[in-house]
């Protein structure tokens, strides 16, 4: 049963399902396009990939340190679930090179089929350093809050968080950026039993890696 | 702002396509051209020595018709009894609903260990390919799935099986028609539900997957729903799970089954270090026929 139905769980992992938004708020009344790619890292047929999620967004600077951003899930929508993210990224306090970075969003889904509605916010923190040319590292974490209870069955829900620490960089070209990034998801969580091979170490957490696209103008 | 919300959302639902993950669900090899039975060399779980083998007298390769409540034509799946046909009428049977994976050969060791459970050849053994496995016709759903383990109920019927004599058991996905047959009974209402590494919903596999309180519907149509439909089971229940269950959870999925049954009489067999399809294996070949002999004379 398990080599199909990870095929099932394509776009299953929705949580840590992107690269980190807008990890530094854009030029005030600068404008973005995004698209995004990538995801934990799964066994598929033998061989280890990346489940293929996709994304695309945009972003607007509204102050030097505040963009407001929003994000389509296009894997998603394939399927019939919608979902998109939408939120604030503000630069807290930067020192010389160094920077403290927050994205603050609500990632929303539905489906067409039961019309099932959840939303879960999503708090990302990123420390920056700006390199002398070609853009800037960032380390940080990205935290889905799950405020149900109850899973199926009247099951508690075990996690309320799930914490994923994130290491990643942003190549900035003149109006492109390039970003890739790395994410251990839940890395202190068992991830068997499960239907999905995850690759994690010693078989925790779900390792992923993701990359992004920006233009701006 | 909860209209506007909704209002976005109804937008971008409607340029969404109709893909849906169900069919990917089933795991099958390409259609088989015939049974090779004990000469079959592919992957199995566990191999049986001589001690069990079944006199070619009493192996029977045959077809039926299956044909789901919505569907205009009939499907040609196929079948293996195991034991005596003319003794039908008067034999205890055991309905084996195998699992996800491939068709009736991987399965064949599994079906020989349940005939011998309480003495050689004790049990009649009926197991099917699904619709899509094995040589069967068609492609796979779920409500084919029901469609199928009821038409081999039928021919147990027409061959003299009644409801007190016949025992129903489900393996890992076979767990869905098994406790679906129990819970809401059409040509035969089984004696007995035995449950191995039951997938208790597709709700659950989802919420394992994302450890999100995620709803199955996100991704699938399929409406298995194991842990639910338990509650409607009256017939003694045997579970036996795998303690390493990796693919299953045993807390997540079986025992949640288990934990739901309301009905007369249940036993579990919880098995150390048996990983998904090794509980016959892990549990010793005789220590599980004795489980489930048992289990049917006394219950």
């Amino acid at each position: 049963m398990r080599a199909a139905v990870i095929i099932v769980f394509l776009v299953a992992i929705l949580a840590g399902c992107s690269a980190s938004r807008f990890v530094k708020p854009l030029d005030r009344g600068q404008h973005a396009v995004t698209a995004s790619f990538g995801g934990p890292l799964i066994k598929f047929s033998g061989a280890v990939i990346p489940i293929p999620l996709t994304s695309v967004g945009y972003g607007y600077g509204v102050d030097t340190n505040l963009t407001l951003f929003g994000n389509l899930h296009t894997t998603s929508l394939l399927f019939g679930t919608g979902q998109v993210d939408a939120g604030v990224c503000w630069n807290v306090v930067t020192v010389k090179r160094f920077g403290l970075n927050a994205a603050v969003s609500a990632n929303m889904t539905i489906d067409k089929w039961q019309k099932n509605f959840r939303a879960w916010p999503v708090v990302d923190l990123n420390a920056t350093f700006d390199r002398k040319q070609g853009g800037y590292c960032y380390v940080g974490c990205n935290n889905w809050i799950e405020f149900t209870k109850l899973r199926s069955h009247g099951v508690n829900q075990e996690r309320q968080l799930i914490f994923s620490p994130q290491i990643g960089h942003m190549f900035v070209k003149e109006k492109w950026r390039f970003q890739v990034e790395a994410k251990y998801i839940l890395p202190y969580v068992k991830n068997q039993p499960n239907a999905v091979d995850y690759i994690g170490m010693n078989h925790y957490g779900a390792t992923g890696i993701y990359f992004g696209l920006y233009r701006t103008f | 702002m909860r209209n506007y919300i909704i209002a976005i959302f109804s937008a971008a639902l409607l340029f969404t396509a109709c893909q849906r993950l169900d069919t990917n669900l089933y795991n099958r090899t390409d259609k088989l051209t015939q049974y090779e039975l004990d000469d079959y060399t592919g992957e199995q779980d566990f191999k049986l020595d001589a001690s069990y083998d079944i006199p070619d007298s009493l192996v029977h390769v045959f077809s039926l018709q299956s044909q789901a409540a919505d569907e205009n034509s009939s499907t040609t799946i196929y079948a293996i009894y195991i034991g005596e046909i003319s003794q039908i009428a008067t034999d205890t049977v055991i309905l084996y609903c195998h699992g996800n994976k491939w068709h009736m050969d991987f399965y064949w060791q599994r079906a020989k260990l349940l005939a011998h459970c309480g003495g050689k050849n004790r049990f009649g053994v009926l197991m099917i390919d699904y619709r899509g496995y094995g040589m069967s016709d068609g492609d796979p759903s779920e409500e084919g799935l029901y469609a199928d383990v009821d038409a081999a109920m039928k021919w147990l019927q027409q061959n003299g099986m009644n409801n007190d004599r016949l025992a129903i058991y489900g393996f890992s996905m076979g767990s869905a028609p098994a406790t679906e047959l129990c819970s809401k009974p059409r040509t035969l209402t089984p004696g007995w539900l035995l449950l191995e590494a039951p997938f208790a919903s597709a709700a659950v596999m989802v919420e394992d997957g994302t450890q999100l309180a995620m709803p199955a519907s996100y991704f699938t149509n399929l409406e298995i729903d194991c842990a639910e439909e338990i509650k409607r089971c009256n017939q003694p229940l045997f579970w036996t799970h795998g303690l390493a269950d990796m693919f299953l959870g045993y807390n997540t999925h079986g025992q949640v089954v288990y934990d739901n049954y309301r009905g007369v009489y249940k036993e579990s067999h919880p098995v150390e270090n048996a990983d998904h399809g090794e509980v016959p294996a892990k549990t010793g070949f005789t220590a599980y026929c004795n489980n489930i002999s048992n289990f049917i004379k006394q219950h």
